[in-house]
Formats: C-alpha cells, sequence, structure tokens
C-alpha cells in the first residue's frame, strides 16, 4: 500500500492596505496571485479573486489546508473585510485560520541581511506601527514587541544603521532621513506593496508548527487604544 | 476642487441674510477644499450645517443629492470624476461602540473630503488638520447666519 503525501496548500488574503490580495501556494511554492492597488476594492475584489484564482489554478476550496490572513496593523475596515473572508471560509471549510502579523511580512520580504529591520506602517495622527526585526542565519526574529510610537520620537528607537521597511517608506523617507541621517537605510529597490509569497512563507512556517489561530477569538492586530471621550 | 492650497488661520468670516447667500459661501468653499481634506461643522440645530453641506455637494457635483445622516452616521456621494465626499452626522451618537466601529481614520486620512456635522462630539478623533465650519444665528433675522472658516494645521 502506497502513501500519498498530503499537499499543502495555503490561501493567502492581504487587505491590511491599499492591496486587495489573494494569494495561493502549494507545499511553500508560490501557485499564483491575484491583487488590486485600487482604493475602496476590498469588499468587492478579494471574494472575487478567491474565487477565480481557485477556479484558474484548478483546486477546489476543499483543498485549501488553511487560511493565512495579513493580520494587521493597518486599515480598520480593511481588516475587519480581510478577518471575516479569512473566517467564513475556514469555518466553512472546516479547516485552521493562520495569522501573519503584516509588519513581520514587510521585515521578511525584504531578505537577509545583516543590519537589523525597522518595519513600520502609517498609523497616522503623525505616529507608526513598528517593530524591530533581526535575521539569525535564515531565521527572522522579532526583537521586539509591535508598538505605535510618534515618528519624532524615532531617534529614541533607532541607534545603530537600520533598514526603514513599510508600505509609506516613500512617504516618511525624507523626514525620517532628517530624524536619523546616517543610521536610516532605505535597501533599494523601495518596496511598497506587501508580497503575497512572503505572506504565505510566514504561513507555511506556521502551518508545519501548528501555530493556528481560534477561529471565534482571533482578531486584526489594531494596536491603536481605542481612547475617545464621549 | 482647486489645486491651490490655502494656509491655515481665519479663511472666511462674514454675516449673511438669506439662505441663498449660504449657498453661495458652501459652493465657493467647495473649490477650496482639497481632497484628503476634514470639515469639520460647528452650529446649534437648525443652525443650516446640513444646508451648508447639500449645497457644497451640490457645486463639487456629486451625482447624489446631499441628505441628512442623522440615523445612518454616514453618507456617501461621489461625482463623476469618482470624488468620494464622506458626510457624517454624530447628533444621535449613542456610544463608544458605534463609533470603534465606523473605523473613522480610514475615511478621516483617505484620498476623499470628509464633511462631519456635530464635530464637538468627536473633537478626540478629528484630525489636527482640518477646516472648521461655525454656523451662528443673527438675532432677529430668521435666514441670518454667522458664517466662521477657519483653517487649522
Amino acid at each position: 500500500m502506497t502513501s500519498v503525501k498530503q499537499e499543502i496548500v495555503l490561501l493567502g488574503l492581504e487587505t491590511s492596505g491599499l492591496t486587495s490580495g489573494v494569494y495561493l501556494s502549494r507545499d511553500n511554492q508560490m501557485l499564483g496571485e491575484m491583487a488590486l492597488n485600487i482604493r475602496n476594492i476590498h469588499s468587492r475584489g478579494v471574494a472575487l479573486f478567491v474565487d477565480q484564482l481557485i477556479k484558474l489554478t484548478d483546486l477546489s476550496l476543499k483543498q485549501i489546508s488553511a487560511v493565512v490572513v495579513s493580520a494587521g496593523p493597518g486599515s480598520f475596515t480593511g481588516l475587519r473585510i480581510g478577518y471575516s473572508i479569512a473566517k467564513g471560509l475556514a469555518h466553512a471549510l472546516q479547516k485552521p485560520v493562520i495569522e501573519v502579523p503584516t509588519l513581520d511580512v514587510w521585515a521578511y520580504q525584504q531578505g537577509q541581511t545583516r543590519f537589523p529591520v525597522f518595519s513600520f506602517i502609517d498609523a497616522h495622527r503623525q505616529e507608526i506601527f513598528h517593530a524591530f526585526y533581526r535575521w539569525e542565519g535564515k531565521e527572522l526574529k522579532r526583537i521586539t514587541d509591535y508598538q505605535i510610537t510618534a515618528v519624532e520620537s524615532l531617534p529614541d528607537l533607532v541607534h545603530e544603521k537600520t533598514i526603514l521597511v513599510g508600505p509609506d517608506t516613500d512617504r516618511f523617507s525624507r523626514q525620517m532621513q532628517h530624524l536619523l541621517g546616517d543610521l536610516a537605510f532605505f535597501a533599494y529597490p523601495i518596496q511598497l506593496q506587501l508580497q503575497g509569497w512572503a505572506l504565505l512563507q510566514l504561513g507555511y512556517q506556521k502551518f508545519i508548527t501548528e501555530k493556528f489561530s481560534d477561529l471565534n477569538s482571533c482578531e486584526p492586530l489594531y494596536l491603536r487604544p481605542f481612547k475617545g471621550i464621549l | 476642487m482647486t489645486s491651490k492650497k490655502v494656509k491655515s488661520g481665519s479663511y472666511l468670516s462674514q454675516e449673511i441674510l438669506s439662505a441663498q447667500q449660504t449657498a453661495a459661501i458652501a459652493a465657493q468653499f467647495s473649490s477650496v477644499v482639497q481632497v484628503g481634506e476634514v470639515v469639520a461643522f460647528f452650529g446649534e440645530l437648525g443652525s443650516g450645517k446640513t444646508f451648508f453641506i447639500k449645497a457644497f455637494c451640490q457645486a463639487a457635483g456629486t451625482l447624489q443629492q446631499a441628505t441628512s445622516p442623522s440615523f445612518t452616521l454616514i453618507n456617501e456621494y461621489y461625482t463623476a470624476e469618482n470624488l468620494f465626499i464622506y458626510h457624517f452626522d454624530f447628533y444621535r451618537l449613542k456610544n463608544m461602540a458605534e463609533l470603534q466601529n465606523l473605523g473613522l481614520d480610514d475615511f478621516f486620512y483617505d484620498h476623499n473630503i470628509c464633511l462631519v456635522e456635530w464635530a464637538d462630539k468627536i473633537l478626540t478623533f478629528l484630525p489636527d488638520r482640518r477646516w472648521e465650519v461655525y454656523l451662528e444665528f443673527l438675532p432677529g433675522q430668521p435666514d441670518g447666519r454667522k458664517i466662521n472658516i477657519v483653517k487649522k494645521e
């Protein structure tokens, strides 16, 4: 009797920012992706892309091993759409959800480097969401918590030459260069779009170590405490 | 919309005597507000905030007529050129959870125009850079108003 190796098929969803992205990998190899960088498209685009991508790759939804969701921080509404679709699919297919913090993806897709990596996303009000990373061999290690900080406070955080990455690098580069001088390093080419392969590779690492999220309680990594007064 | 950016400070302070004059000011103001800007409206009930916004949207060329979003909290309008205008009304805002579920930052920091009635109810959530429009009654003048427009940076 021969044993058939079970393929690991991951479906990735990115809605944390401008990009509406749906990605598929099989055994950690990229199978396909569909993405649009158009405003207000998440609610119309993502479910359509899932359907199209599954059809075009001759797969069925039942073959998906897990749904990998870009967990934020980022757009409040975008993340809610991503999580709704991820949870809906996972529930219907009875498959696990894997959450990958979006800052991790940005740090990872920049590739291995000997410098520390500072991954950040615009939090508005002159604040940024961020985390620090270092490569140890072939493994990317996060060395700080996910935080939210005023951009002006960057000199308190960065003390050595650091690669700054994220979707808002272009917009903040001048201000950050001004604040940090030679310590700020923007790797060329500057990437402004989250890469599906990076999301799915990090998702794959979690899949094989069975780091699944609880379907009922998992929620986006919003980071900003809700602090209003009525 | 024009491409000319207005500096911070008082933009307009005027006493008007008719609704037509309010509409004219709103129409003129709509050509000054830039994509990505937020306009906060202050004024008592019946002071003409929604009327001002209707005229603003009409002049901006929205395909929908602006109506009060008192019960829906947000109305969405757009022009043939794909300019989106979001019209908020927080008069009936009940609790923080309602506000939390709106994801206001997604509106306030995107490429659209946000017009916010009863802005004093959500002051801590507004961007520091914003327009403020104040509408006050003029004593003895049913359609008379004092209109102040300020730009904050």
